[in-house]
């Protein structure tokens, strides 16, 4: 017998009963791209902006560059069509009424999803149509518009199909609409925040927990195509898939279709009413979904208590666990007295939990004091917080800070380095069961002068894994072989990102410079051989630095730099990837060593003073245990200006326990009124 | 023809069908019969191919039904809450059911229409209760299958409507090949249209036979005795289904045919005996009973 089901008359019949959908979707995009475009165009034209600004403004309009109302489109018309499509399974009259037709269930799916796909793509690329035919009108339409939009276009499909069918399995997987949203909801971001709970478990037991670089992490992530489309959405420049990440999103895709297309056959049609389809899927949802509510109340209630940590951490599991047990009893019984029915789930929930947490409290895994041997060591790197050079963002591991992390890595001051750090945090932190964190608090909150940082490491092991750990350190005991660590030119290619870049990047990817001295800010003037020779001093001058200039000698000036450093990998995944990123706001600190550096600056007019000019100040305000000292004597003034170093242009290398903060009031007219400082001198 | 063997449904806790084995042949209209929950619906939804049976085995012509097009072009199902889309017309739902049954006879559909004084036009939202029913009956004529399976079709229509529609059936069942299966509470409106009835109780079929054959089995007779020692007598040689005293009245229903009951009374010298007709609720209820629905504790 001929099957009519896929048959285009079907396809429209069916479209007829949901009408409103298409028609949703349709006014969408029509408002955000020929309408939206026709506006924007017609505001730069008003603004008198020149042409090619004008191209360039509308190709990023067309291909959709971190626009919201295209990630808003594409989210909501995946979960409207979702929704819209297969909640008649929830209902058993609708479900009586399809599946009494003559028509296999499959092909009922099939032609669903396609009419699903045409009400997206359909008035997508016909309103991208009419953007182009805006962008002719108004002159600003390129070829390389046309490749990206369309480029852009299959990215925006594809996220929609992977969000589409999460929605469309937990449509499945449900009996009841409410049940259903509330499902696609949990199967949107269970992956992310499973991984919030997890880091937050990891941060209060392991001290050394550096909370970035899990791969763990990472797949968490990866299951909420919400979260990756948003991830790679604002990564690049434009929105494309191309390459691994294209054929992982088409692999992902089809494997959701397939699991959907095998649930759709398996379904009965009396799961209409139920709450959940499936009983058994249904029961291992539950107590995936309270362990997530008990992992996160545990941990919660551990954080939050000063005292027995351990006892509010139990009270929260269970707390939790019959919380949540409860609200999801409720809810698929219909019955507030049923809230304790199936309490196999909940005890299997709360049980998971405390195993998890007692690997975690008493360090089964011996976490904390990981160290591999330095012949596992492929490569490292080390940074210490408060110290210059990069601090939150990962750097971009090229292949020339590849090879000085192998260079650290062979290195037996480094190793030798490493261990000390080891043995330095395990004796402030007394690990086990988050007491480091109790150890903290009571070491900052006394009054012993204990100088506590961060030294972060990631190692690279010779099995390719990386590892990260981050380690509480007394600096004033690791503070000589931690500043020894900038003699090797190795490590400052690790910490410093404008030593690693190439020529091409520092002439074209610096998009603005600011300088500033003590007590004023300057532009990087000349032309751009001027500026390639100022860049190669100063990096070659960086990398000279060594801990005894740091130790003898004060910063005289600060460099800040904008650079647009988002690199394209292969597969032409922009930043998406963690390994790939790379700071775009670098600090750099002119010592007055660098004398070639300070020449090139003061040829062209900068002048960088190493200490304030008397002239210029009015008086200063000392404040020191708790009260303050005015000092307005001149001379007594000129004794302690060199002395001081302003907050701005300190390099936190050395120890600022014993600082005292100073205020230096300005005489009108000058570069700012006030200047804070620090001072270290004998006073 | 339908054929059900060994069939059981269950929801849950529920045993919604247990164990059914009957026919329905060609050309017959069938009644199915039976008490709350007995199963009729689920029956149904099995026998259209909505609900998949846990165990059993049922047939269409032969083949199997779920998930089975070529079985289901000659079943049509006619819930007990029909669905129609929002806002839709009669002839949107003409034209949706037409992608799916081919044989639909379109003329006679706009034809019924106009005879049962329905509008093709209007939206049936705006349709009364039983105004929808009557367009379901419809639908489910004009497809042209050949059964047609009626979950208390007849419940909201009124009594014009009623004989219409059974008209309908029974000119249907005459001139081609038309199974009507009708369930429905309304006993008597399924006495003059089914010549075969099914009862079914929990979930299990009490009796599956042809009406006229179940009334020449099943008789009640109302007889006066003068002795207690004869009532007794008659009580225990009859296969009594149901006996009760109205005074010195003795109400009896028992299985058999008339001559047989009437012999064994005459034997007992009467003082006055009787034949009282049965009507399809007395069998219903009587044969329940034995079953072990106990009618008389519901009535207070």
């Amino acid at each position: 017998m001929k099957s009519r089901i896929l048959s285009f008359s079907v396809l429209i019949e069916t479209m007829r009963k949901q009408i409103w959908v298409p028609a949703l979707i349709i006014l969408g995009f029509f408002l955000c791209l020929p309408v939206a475009g026709m506006i924007s165009m017609g505001w730069l034209q008003a603004d008198g902006r020149e042409h090619a600004d004008m191209i360039r403004v509308y190709t990023e309009f067309l291909a959709g560059s971190n626009l919201p109302f295209y990630a808003m489109m594409t989210v909501g018309s995946a979960v409207l069509a979702g929704v819209s499509g297969f909640s008649w399974l929830h209902s058993r009259v609708k479900t009586d009424f399809y599946h009494s037709l003559p028509i296999r269930r499959e092909k009922l799916f099939v032609s669903q999803v396609i009419l699903d796909m045409a009400y997206f793509a359909v008035p997508y690329l016909v309103n991208l149509f009419l953007a182009y035919v805006v962008g002719l009108m108004y002159g600003v339409l390129q070829g390389y518009a046309v490749r990206v939009s369309l480029e852009s276009f299959v990215f925006q499909l594809l996220f929609y199909l992977l969000i589409y069918f999460v929605v469309v399995l937990a449509m499945l997987l449900s009996g009841k609409v409410l049940a259903g949203v509330m499902g696609a909801a949990v199967l949107m971001f269970y992956g992310p925040l499973l991984d919030m709970v997890l880091r937050g478990t990891a941060s209060t037991f392991f001290s050394t927990y550096a909370n970035e670089g899990l791969a763990f992490s990472r797949f968490l992530q990866s299951f909420s195509p919400v979260v990756k489309y948003s991830q790679m959405y604002t990564a690049g420049k434009y929105p494309v898939l191309s390459g691994k990440s294209l054929l992982l999103c088409v692999l992902a895709a089809g494997a959701l279709a397939l699991l959907c297309f095998y649930l759709y056959k398996k379904r009965p049609s009396e799961a209409a009413g139920r709450t959940m389809a499936f009983y058994r899927i249904g029961k291992v949802t539950q107590y995936l979904m309270e362990l997530l509510v008990v992992l996160g109340f545990g941990i919660m209630f551990c954080n939050v208590a000063a005292q027995a940590r351990g006892a509010w951490l139990v009270f929260g599991v269970v707390f939790g666990g019959v919380l949540s047990h409860g609200i999801i009893e409720m809810i698929q019984e219909g019955d507030i007295r049923r809230v304790m029915a199936h309490k196999g789930v909940l005890t299997a929930a709360v049980a998971s939990s405390l195993v998890v947490f007692g690997i975690c409290y008493w360090d089964v895994f011996r976490y904390d004091e990981f160290l591999p041997k330095q012949e596992e060591l492929k490569a490292v790197s080390i940074r210490a917080d408060d110290y210059f050079g990069y601090t939150e963002e990962e750097l971009r591991v090229n292949d020339q800070m590849q090879k000085a992390m192998e260079q650290m890595a062979s290195d037996p001051q480094v190793y030798e380095t490493l261990k000390q750090v080891l043995k330095t945090h395990v004796g402030w932190t007394s690990n086990g069961g988050g007491k480091w964190i109790e150890r903290l608090a009571a070491v900052r909150n006394s009054q012993e002068s204990v100088n506590i940082r961060y030294v972060r490491v990631r190692y690279v092991l010779a099995s390719g894994r990386t590892v990260h750990r981050k380690y509480l350190v007394d600096y004033d005991k690791s503070q000589q072989q931690l500043m020894a660590l900038y003699d090797s030119q190795d490590y400052k290619k690790t910490i410093f990102p404008l030593t690693i870049m190439t020529e091409e990047e520092l002439m074209n990817k610096i998009e603005s410079v600011e300088i500033s001295s003590i007590d004023n800010t300057f532009g990087l003037p000349g032309s751009q051989e001027m500026k390639a020779e100022f860049w190669k001093t100063y990096r070659a001058e960086l990398l000279q630095l060594s801990s005894e200039t740091l130790r003898r000698e004060r910063p005289v000036g600060k460099i800040q730099l904008e650079a647009d450093l988002r690199y394209q990998s292969e597969d032409g995944q922009t930043m998406a990837n963690h390994e790939y990123m790379v700071l775009s706001h670098q600090e750099y600190y002119i010592y007055p060593s660098f004398v070639r550096t300070l020449a090139l600056l003061e040829r062209k007019g900068i002048q960088l003073p190493k200490s304030i000019p008397l002239e210029s100040v009015e008086r200063i305000t000392v404040y020191e245990d708790g009260q303050e000292r005015v000092i307005e004597d001149r001379s007594q003034i000129r004794e302690i200006l060199p002395e001081l170093v302003s907050t701005e242009l300190d390099d936190g290398i050395v120890s600022q326990v014993d600082d005292v903060m100073v205020d230096v009031k300005l005489k009108k007219g000058s570069y700012a009124e006030f200047i804070t400082c620090t001072w270290r001198g004998d006073n | 023809m339908i054929q059900t063997v060994g069939v059981s449904k269950r929801f849950e806790d529920v045993q919604a069908v247990n164990s059914l084995s009957m026919e329905i042949h060609q050309g017959e209209v069938f009644g199915l019969v039976g008490t709350n929950g007995a199963g009729k619906s689920t029956l149904l939804r099995m026998l259209c191919g909505i609900l998949r049976q846990d165990e059993g085995s049922i047939a269409v012509d032969g083949q199997p039904v779920y998930e089975n097009e070529a079985a289901k072009q000659e079943i049509f199902y006619i819930s007990d809450d029909s669905y129609y889309f929002t806002g839709s017309t009669p002839v949107d739902m003409e034209r949706y059911y037409k992608q799916f049954y081919h044989k639909l006879d379109s003329v006679r559909f706009y034809k019924l229409l106009l005879q049962f004084g329905l509008d093709k036009k209007r939206k049936i939202r705006t349709f009364s209760k039983g105004m929808k029913k009557q367009l379901s009956a419809i639908l489910g004529i004009c497809a042209n299958t050949k059964y047609l399976l009626c979950d208390e079709t007849f419940d909201g229509l009124d009594p014009v409507m009623r004989q219409a529609v059974k008209g309908i059936f029974a000119t249907e069942v005459m001139e081609r090949e038309f199974t009507p299966v009708i369930a429905s509470h309304n006993l008597r409106e399924l006495e003059d249209i089914c010549e075969n009835v099914g009862l079914l109780h929990k979930g299990g079929i009490l009796l599956s036979e042809n009406l006229e054959n179940m009334k020449l089995h099943l008789h009640k007779v109302q007889c006066v005795i003068p002795e207690e020692e004869q009532e007794k007598q008659i009580l225990r040689e009859l296969d009594v289904i149901r006996s009760d005293h109205q005074g010195s009245l003795l109400m009896v229903t028992a299985r058999g045919t008339r001559s047989e009951i009437m012999k064994c009374i005459q034997e007992k010298n009467p003082l006055f005996c009787e034949i009282l007709p049965l009507t399809l609720e007395e069998i219903f209820i009587s044969e329940t009973e034995v079953a072990g629905y106990e009618v008389k504790n519901l009535i207070f």
